[in-house]
């Protein structure tokens, strides 16, 4: 039944998005980098930071997007082959990674 | 009105959570122990279930419980989030920073999930199938806790 559904190719492509996309979330987490900011107050999408009077900034959709947008591209534009030479350990060990990264960066709070 | 739909968000959120925890975590029973005996006994009984059936209801699940969550958000920022900062408590709000980076990171997780519970050819992958729902479970769990404390310590208006 699942052979019908999905092709290799379309395998190796789930896997390296997998893997790419925690990679750029993190990154861009860290970084501050964001596409859009959503401004929830306001119900209000901008591109550039707003003043004060929009109430607080959301970046949290914007990191959403780019890393699922970067994902996809990468996961596309990686060579089949390549794809398949991937030691399957990295699909746990790479979020694994990214989910000790984030525990340690958000012990920031606990320096207030 | 508001209040209203804030309720209905965040129970729909919890339950779908409630769905998630139970799914996953007889996933993780499955495979991290051994090999099924008929028994009477309730963990015997928990790790017989045919835990790979549970798979696409997960993704689905997650889907939903991920949306559900990303609206809320919004709100949750504007409400709650400034409350906490307001009484200096910094841990719950930095716990569910921490929330919102898990759930993200196991939206991109879930393909792998996938393939290696329904793939044809990953069947050999015990090893990543074990780590990656692992994985998801406690992503799963930590968010449902750091949810409900908050929603404790302060809910949605």
């Amino acid at each position: 039944m699942n052979n019908l559904l999905i092709s290799e190719r379309m395998i190796s492509r789930l896997i390296v998005f997998s893997l790419v996309f925690p990679v750029i979330y993190v990154v861009l987490y860290y970084n501050e980098l964001a596409l859009f900011r959503f401004y929830p107050l306001v119900g209000e999408l901008h591109l550039n930071i707003q003043p004060t009077t929009f109430g607080p900034a959301m970046t949290y959709y914007g990191w959403l997007v780019i890393a699922a947008i970067v994902g996809a591209v990468v996961a596309f534009a990686v060579p089949h082959r390549w794809a398949l030479r991937l030691w399957a350990g990295w699909s746990w060990l790479v979020p694994l990674g990214a989910t000790l990264f984030t525990f340690i960066y958000e012990t920031r709070w606990l320096l207030h | 009105m508001y209040s209203m739909w804030s309720t209905i968000l965040v129970v729909t959120h919890g339950i779908f959570a409630v769905g998630l925890i139970g799914a996953l975590t007889h996933q993780v029973i499955a495979l991290w122990s051994t090999a099924p005996t008929p028994s009477d006994n309730f963990f015997a009984r928990l790790r017989n279930v045919r835990s790979g059936s549970y798979t696409n209801a997960v993704v689905i699940l997650y889907l939903l419980d991920f949306a559900l969550g990303a609206v809320i958000y919004a709100t949750y920022r504007i409400e709650v989030r400034p409350y906490l900062e307001d009484i200096q408590f910094y841990v719950a709000a930095g716990s569910f920073e921490t929330k919102e980076h898990l759930a993200a990171l196991g939206l991109g997780l879930l393909p792998a999930y996938w393939l290696f519970w329904k793939a044809p050819g990953f069947s050999a992958h015990g090893n990543e199938r074990k780590y990656i729902t692992l994985l998801l479970a406690f992503f799963v769990w930590w968010n449902f806790l750091v949810g409900h404390i908050l929603n404790n310590i302060r809910g949605l208006p």
